[in-house]
């Protein structure tokens, strides 16, 4: 399956985005496809194989828009034609207010003295209109033929209907107002009607187009952190060269206050890096020769040089910007509302406006009166504000949330989180600094020798004689064929003892949630869980030293060399210092937080304890963890999983919502639905009060567009009338209809003040 | 947040007031038979009506 992201134009309103969703989805070969009206872009899985994107934009312009695909790491993908609508808005404007002023003895039924009364020449009145409608309004009427064909209707149907029903109306009584004369009523025509409502349509669509424009502020933010040039040595000289000529093994030449250019690895110098930007972490990193540097940071006081490892499309800010894209593009639940509103909203709005007219004539027999109303039903119920509630929202929420180092992978997760009972979190990586180092060593022979018999614990250990360094030696030996970080730490004890590692290992078996074992010159070698020695029938000692360390916190592996314990290791993975707080934090936001970890229980309680979590999960096998994750949810819960390793992916996948550490691996990544670029687990926190505050705006944009069309269509149809005597003039239908939608992106425009916790 | 709303409460507001049609606002008879043709003719274009756009099974 392939996906691509294409720019979208030509849509209207919610129906329109709708009718372009069902033209992609008919194309054979498509898997999915979401169009998105506010960002006016259409998210499309489909088989390389069965179709094309040119097949699919094919379809798409026969639905009756345009459609191109979006280039990766671009951002002025969209043309803009403000100043084109800005001509059509003046001019329309400009007839509109000279027709307003100059009938205005007319609309309000009173004669005013000294008015010039050239403007109430109906002939000149058509005159000035018809270029308003066929030129200024040309996109309502071609937009309304376009979807009749389609046997579908949206905004531009019920506009058009509404305008060329007061134009047309105006017009017979123009060439023919003796029929008019002849039953009693005034030849009274209603361009200046027609004219400004399209005036005010087009001025709400300008207003709209403008606001909306700033929805995707975040994305053009992201793309103008990369610099235009980067500084490369290329035979042995150095020189300025443009972005997209550094090629992966460059060497970069890094100056103090420079942006870096692309990712890669320091070879020589060292500095620190401002990389707030990409990870939202406020401080800034150290980096010296071995260690990556981020694509679009910035350097501080040091000057250094990296081999260019990714460039282009690959890099980690063209990826983030790929991923907020898609994010924006992406459908919330929530919004499947008012996409199952709009699909018969527009019929019915034109079955209402008709039914008006039958009541009106019926009641009061007044043509002009009941086809006024009429027009006012049909310009006030126009759908876009409900079209733009949602998505605008969504599009501010995720590329917030990509400011604060929150990779959110769609509309439905940032929906989701605010909704989570129960966080769930993996010890290693995500609440521990995912860096354990052995602190604590003693083999059994010197533990029997020297404490047994006095009863005294076991100092900090540093081993000195030949059977402590000989038991390292193999214990590091098969560790070091092994990737778990506690193996890392048990190499990096022994190199730090200055202990052989490089012993050959054969028969290697890393068994999982156990320990690994292998043999070291014709020596078994097992390390592991006490758990495991007992399976293994290997006899441990009973040490008090074990207890004390697991109380403090340590995880403790036994190493038996032919079946006999031979010596214990206590392992520590420091919490985050940031841990504490982000649980309590998360507490008193009413969440459980719960902690999964492959360590037996008291070592388990001793940090969850520190931690301040109440509940946890002991000896938890990694591939156990998903199946923790379904028995919370079976409970009724909606889960949240946060880690950080490969093994921690299927949990991820299984939870509600899966929040992955950026620090982490990319399968992690992968299988989440919230990535917190930087490690810090505030992200959590930022995370879920940014999806509150974006549910939050989505239905109060759901409410204004609802009351709009729920208030507005009774009134327009004239349901005041019989109490109040009101009646709604279409004009003003059409400058509250115009309202609606520049009020709903407002609205959305005021999640850019959102503010995360700082980092 | 607080201006979008008093703004918008005022377009509403505005459009319920508007009194711009009171020169219009007059009873006419009209012929029995006039008002039975165009009350079926409009029950008759809300059928069409729904009939061509809501036939096609929709999503």
């Amino acid at each position: 399956m392939t996906k691509t992201i294409l720019a979208l134009k030509g849509m209207s309103c919610a129906a329109c985005a709708n009718a372009a969703e069902a033209a992609i989805q008919q194309v054979p070969g498509v898997h999915q496809a979401q169009v998105n009206f506010a960002a006016e872009q259409a998210s499309v899985t489909y088989d390389h194989h069965s179709t094309s994107v040119a097949a699919i934009a094919a379809a798409i312009a026969e639905a009756g828009y345009q459609a191109a695909e979006i280039e990766a790491f671009s951002a002025s993908r969209k043309q803009d034609d403000r100043p084109t609508q800005l001509g059509r808005v003046v001019v329309s404007g400009l007839i509109g207010a000279v027709l307003v002023i100059g009938t205005l003895p007319i609309m309000l039924g009173i004669p005013i003295p000294g008015w010039p009364m050239i403007f109430h020449n109906a002939w000149l009145q058509l005159v000035l209109a018809t270029p308003v409608l066929l030129w200024c309004g040309q996109s309502f009427f071609v937009g309304a033929w376009k979807a009749f064909t389609r046997r579908s209707a949206n905004m531009n149907t019920l506009v058009a209907l509404g305008t060329g029903t007061a134009y047309l109306y105006s017009l017979f009584v123009t060439v023919f107002p003796q029929v008019l004369v002849t039953q009693g009523l005034k030849p009274n025509v209603y361009y200046e009607a027609a004219v400004v409502i399209i005036a005010l349509l087009l001025l709400g669509r300008y207003l709209e187009n403008r606001a909306r424009g700033h929805t995707s502020d975040a994305i053009r933010q992201l793309i103008g952190l990369q610099p235009n040039t980067a500084r490369v040595i290329r035979q042995g000289t150095e020189c300025d060269i443009s972005i997209e000529s550094v090629v992966v093994g460059d060497i970069v030449v890094v100056r103090p206050g420079e942006k870096i250019p692309v990712d890669g690895e320091v070879v020589a110098g060292s500095s620190t890096v401002d990389e707030s930007m990409v990870t939202g972490e406020s401080l800034p990193v150290e980096k010296r020769a071995g260690e990556t540097v981020i694509g679009a940071t910035i350097n501080k006081t040091g000057s250094f040089r990296f081999r260019a490892a990714r460039v282009g499309k690959d890099t980690v800010l063209a990826q983030i910007v790929q991923l907020v894209q898609a994010a924006q593009g992406s459908k919330a639940p929530i919004q499947k509302l008012a996409d199952q509103v709009t699909g018969w909203f527009v019929p019915m709005v034109i079955a209402i406006a008709i039914t008006t007219f039958l009541l009106w004539f019926n009641f009061t027999g007044n043509t002009t009166l009941s086809l006024l109303t009429t027009v006012g039903v049909l310009i006030i119920a126009c759908p876009c504000a409900l079209g733009l509630a949602t998505p605008t929202s969504i599009m501010v929420g995720t590329g917030k949330g990509a400011e604060n180092g929150i990779l959110i992978k769609d509309a439905e997760s940032l929906e989701l989180a605010h909704k989570i009972h129960t966080l769930v979190l993996d010890k290693t990586g995500t609440l521990t600094q995912g860096n354990p180092v052995v602190t604590d060593y003693v083999t059994v022979q010197t533990w029997t020798e020297r404490y047994q018999s006095t009863g005294v614990a076991a100092p900090r250990f540093s081993p000195s004689r030949s059977s402590e360094i000989e038991v390292l030696r193999l214990a590091a030996a098969v560790e070091k064929a092994s990737e778990h970080p506690l193996a890392t730490a048990v190499v990096n004890y022994a190199v730090s003892r200055g202990v052989d590692i490089f012993s050959p290992v054969t028969d290697f078996q890393a068994v999982v949630g156990s320990g690994v074992q292998g043999i070291v010159n014709g020596q078994q070698v097992h390390i592991g869980t006490s758990a495991w020695m007992r399976s293994l029938n290997i006899l441990t000692i009973d040490m008090p030293q074990q207890q004390t360390w697991e109380q403090a916190a340590k995880t403790t592996v036994w190493i038996a060399i032919n079946g006999k314990a031979a010596g214990l290791m206590a392992i520590a993975d420091e919490i985050k210092p940031s841990s504490p707080q982000v649980v309590l934090t998360l507490q008193r936001m009413g969440l459980e937080v719960i902690m999964l970890t492959g360590d037996n229980p008291q070592t388990a309680a001793a940090i969850a304890k520190s931690a301040g979590i109440q509940r946890y999960f002991a000896n938890v096998r990694p591939d156990q963890k998903a199946t923790y994750v379904q028995q919370l949810q079976s409970e009724g819960r909606l889960v949240a999983m946060v880690g950080d390793g490969i093994n921690d992916a299927p949990a991820l996948a299984q939870a509600d919502v899966g929040i992955s550490i950026g620090t982490g691996t990319d399968i992690a990544i992968a299988a989440s639905d919230i990535t917190l670029i930087s490690g810090d687990l505030g992200g959590i926190v930022t995370a879920i009060r940014l999806s509150k505050a974006t549910m939050a705006n989505i239905r109060q944009n759901l409410f204004f567009a609802f009351v709009y069309n729920v208030v507005g269509i009774p009134v327009a149809a004239g349901i005041l009338y019989p109490v109040l005597g009101w009646l709604l003039n279409p004009m003003i239908a059409g400058a509250a209809m115009a309202f609606s939608s520049v009020s709903v992106v407002t609205n959305a425009l005021r999640l850019r003040n959102f503010r995360g916790i700082p980092q | 947040m607080r201006l979008t709303y008093i703004l918008g409460s005022i377009g509403l507001v505005v459009a319920l007031a508007s009194p711009a049609l009171a020169n219009v606002q007059e009873t006419i008879h009209q012929p029995l038979p006039l008002r039975l043709g165009i009350t079926f003719m409009g029950i008759g274009l809300i059928v069409l009506e729904l009939w061509w756009f809501l036939r096609q099974p929709r999503r």
